[in-house]
């Protein structure tokens, strides 16, 4: 279903001699995995979020999307590091778009875990990392954006995508 | 065209990188429903086809290490711990062997497995995996509703790392990074060592308020080393924690400490309703027989069970602290009488102020009496109002679903009728199919109409008239503790303390207040200097332009003239006559200083 549909924006793409303003965007029950016969779906995403140079700008790319059953907790969000991807959901029904935060995936902080018991934080720079994301399907999810947000140049959007029914 | 592209190559990417597959996913402690439970999924890196019995033993090690864990220990049965047995092709982890600290005595070699992980480059002992999505597809496909991940890796040198979800070895030392870990993930504690600048925020264990009475773990002071301690210095010197080196938040080998071990239990109780189910329904009322009910609740009980049930009928406590109680039909007085049974953790591991109020969950059954009469009608809290404001209106005694002329279905509607109004609500019993219904009227009485006004601009020494429109009653209240009931209060002498907003509150007949306001202006300037007043000129006043002012006595005056705010508009400098124009300046009241040598005087003009 999904392979057919690619296929046929590329070959779309490809007659079409501007085609430049082709947009991202997923569709839910296309998503591999999706299964129509149950009611709760959580909707998996996976960014490849890369840099071509130290400071140089931060682009984001949907490499992988799945959905599973089932329905998700609401964890909440404690603080993180002040480098961070925010993730804002639109939806169509007037209610406020929600935001979360997320580590960001070129600026890892990991945890060291010395043997004799003692603890420190390890930054870990990176011109290319990964984001993954889950978050419970909603029917008026129209729109999910990512904005690369660092303490010297603010929230910088990098990436949109459409929702699609 | 090339943004096209990237959206069509992963697009391309999407249909083929779901080489994920199902996998078995072994129970290791099952204690209930997912959707009720807090659901950890432990992950194993580096064990090959042959080695999956070997992840199932280590991964019921740690579900066992966990589980004994202080403050988990005492909700063990708050838990489900599944494992999801993925084989690698090959057995172990990748070492770069690149990292300064790399043990010695481990190959260095490169291996092919599952998540992909590895070594660290630069710091040996911090193992993470590379593969993200390919975690993804598996949880998608196998476990999409997990709340915490930990992978483990298949490998007996000490390493692991945090994150989203926690990572480590086999070695023996390593399953407390896991605990450690998942109170960053489940609980959101705060590191207790000093992670650097940028790592200071509020969290459950660490705030930049040192003040003892306010402090968040204030319940704890000085309990077994809770104390108020500052991180250190530079920006370390703004945060402070509850311990020092004596929590796993901050050294391995210590356990929680109790303010890490109160968060936890709170965000377990948050994730987890230990009221699993009672009986019998509250959607519909319980018609009471003769011989009487039995009601019940099943909870999910911690070990030491702190869970306490209070239970009521008709708002008065029973004596029962049991899970179940027996209603005879013969305390029943009324058709309608609610009974409630209230469940509370009192666990003492929990300090927090507002836990009772925060965290008491309560189960309301409608019981129904058939032999007494329906009295389904609606109170209001107040059935006469001004306009403007609520009441709030109670449908009582309804054994089905209501239906407000508001379009609300709720027992209590606010309503905010900005004339008078019937509010009828309809009580549509589905085991009857009969509606019955109820209606009451509110009254809204008008506001009065209410304006305030004064004479002013005023000077020094005048008198000030305050002016309201005409009510039932007067409240002025101004500057200089002014206060009066009459309609037109007079403020004789006026001074500058007598400057500002007067209000007036009047209220009509029915009760109802309305108020308004006006602003006075005092200027400093003397009301009258005879020896010059008598020989100056400002005319025409009112004007619609322009004035003349004439002077009797030689050598230079000065005009002033300054808006009712005492803000100087314009000054002119002249000898006996001039022409001044106000043509820019707006209509209204403008005051007037005129100097002489050492003679002054002032007065009002109207611009029209
Ligand atoms: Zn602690």
């Amino acid at each position: 279903m999904l392979r057919r549909s690619t296929i046929l924006l590329l070959i779309l793409c490809f007659q079409l001699v501007h085609c430049r303003q082709a947009r991202s965007y997923v569709r839910a029950q296309e998503l591999p995995n999706y299964d129509k016969g149950v009611a709760n779906h959580i909707l998996f995403l996976d960014f490849q979020i890369t840099q071509d140079k130290e400071k140089g700008a931060v682009k984001a790319e949907l490499i992988n999307a799945i959905a599973g059953n089932g329905k998700m907790k609401d964890h909440g969000q404690g603080s993180i590091y002040p480098d961070q991807i925010k993730v804002v959901h639109y939806f169509s029904d007037r209610r406020t778009p929600v935001e979360m935060f997320y580590e960001h995936p070129l600026l890892r902080t990991a945890e060291v875990f010395s043997q004799d018991g003692n603890l420190s934080k390890s930054t870990q720079t990176a011109l290319k990392g990964t984001l993954s994301i889950r978050f419970q399907e909603d029917q008026a999810r129209e729109k999910i954006e990512l904005y690369s947000v660092t303490p010297d140049r603010g929230a910088v959007k990098i990436y949109s995508l459409l929702v699609k029914k | 065209m090339k943004t096209s592209f990237t959206a069509i190559a992963g697009l391309l990417l999407l249909s083929i990188g779901v080489a994920a597959q199902k996998f078995p996913v072994d129970t290791i402690y099952k204690a209930g429903a997912i959707d009720n439970r807090v659901n950890i999924v432990i992950l194993g890196d580096g064990f090959t086809e042959e080695e999956l019995p070997k992840f199932l033993n280590e991964s019921k090690k740690f579900a066992d290490f966990f589980l004994s864990y202080s403050p988990y220990n005492r909700y063990r049965n708050y838990f489900n711990i599944f494992s999801i047995s993925t084989p690698s092709k090959e057995s172990g982890i990748t070492n770069p062997g690149t990292a300064f600290d790399a043990y010695p005595d481990q190959p260095v070699e490169t291996k092919e497995t599952y998540f992909g992980s590895s070594f660290g480059n630069y710091i040996h002992r911090l193992v993470t995996i590379s593969r993200y999505t390919t975690l993804s597809n598996l949880m998608a496909m196998n476990f999409p509703s997990y709340d915490l991940i930990v992978v483990l890796v298949n490998s007996p040198w000490y390493g692991g790392s945090g994150g989203s979800f926690a990572v480590h070895t086999l070695h023996e030392q390593a399953n407390k990074i896991g605990v450690h870990e998942i109170g960053h993930t489940l609980t959101h504690l705060n590191d207790e060592y000093w992670a650097g600048s940028g790592y200071g925020w509020e969290a459950p264990n660490m705030t930049s308020n040192n003040n003892t009475a306010t402090i968040k773990w204030k319940n704890w002071l000085n309990t077994s080393h809770i104390g108020v301690f500052r991180h250190g210095d530079g920006d370390a010197s703004n945060w402070f924690k509850p311990t020092t080196t004596n929590c796993l938040m901050e050294v391995l080998h210590k356990e929680f400490c109790n303010v890490c071990r109160e968060a936890t239990v709170e965000r377990i109780l948050e994730l987890v309703d230990p009221v699993e189910k009672f009986t019998p329904d509250n959607e519909e009322a319980v018609v009471m027989k003769e011989n009487g009910a039995s009601f019940s609740v099943e909870l999910l009980a911690p070990n030491p069970n702190s869970l306490m049930v209070e239970w009521s009928l008709g708002g008065k406590p029973l004596d029962a602290k049991t899970q179940q109680v027996d209603i005879p039909f013969s305390a029943l007085y009324t058709r309608i009488t609610d009974l409630t049974a209230s469940v509370f953790d009192s666990t003492f591991t929990s300090r927090q102020d507002d836990r009772k109020v925060r965290r008491t969950k309560t189960i309301t059954w409608k019981l129904e009496r058939k032999d007494i009469p329906l009295n389904f009608h609606v109170v209001a809290d107040r059935d006469t109002v001004c306009a403007g404001e609520s009441t709030i209106l109670t449908a009582q005694g309804c054994l089905g679903t209501l239906n407000w002329s508001t379009g609300e279905h709720t027992e209590v509607i606010k309503v905010t009728p900005a004339l008078s109004a019937d509010y009828t609500v309809d009580c549509y019993e589905r085991r009857t199919d009969n509606v019955h219904p109820a209606a009451i009227r509110i009254v809204v009485n008008a506001l009065p109409t209410v304006s305030a006004s004064n004479t002013g601009p005023y000077f020094k020494g005048a008198q000030i008239e305050l002016k309201a429109k005409s009510s039932d009653s007067y409240d002025w209240i101004g500057p200089d503790n002014f206060k009066s009931a009459l309609q037109n209060p007079v403020i004789k002498n006026a001074d500058t303390v007598n400057q500002g907003t007067y209000t007036v509150t009047t209220k009509n007949k029915a009760g109802c207040m309305a108020s308004a306001s006006t602003q006075v202006f005092v200027d400093p300037l003397p009301v009258v200097d005879n020896d010059l007043h008598s020989s100056v000129q400002v005319f025409p006043n009112p004007t619609k332009g322009s004035i003349f002012v004439k002077v009797k006595p030689a050598g230079s005056s000065d005009f002033i003239l300054y808006d009712v705010a005492g803000r100087e508009i314009l000054r002119k400098t002249f000898i006996q006559t001039t022409e001044i124009s106000l043509n820019k300046l707006e209509s209204g009241i403008y005051v007037y200083s005129l100097s002489n040598g050492k003679n002054e005087t002032s007065g009002k003009l109207l611009l029209e």
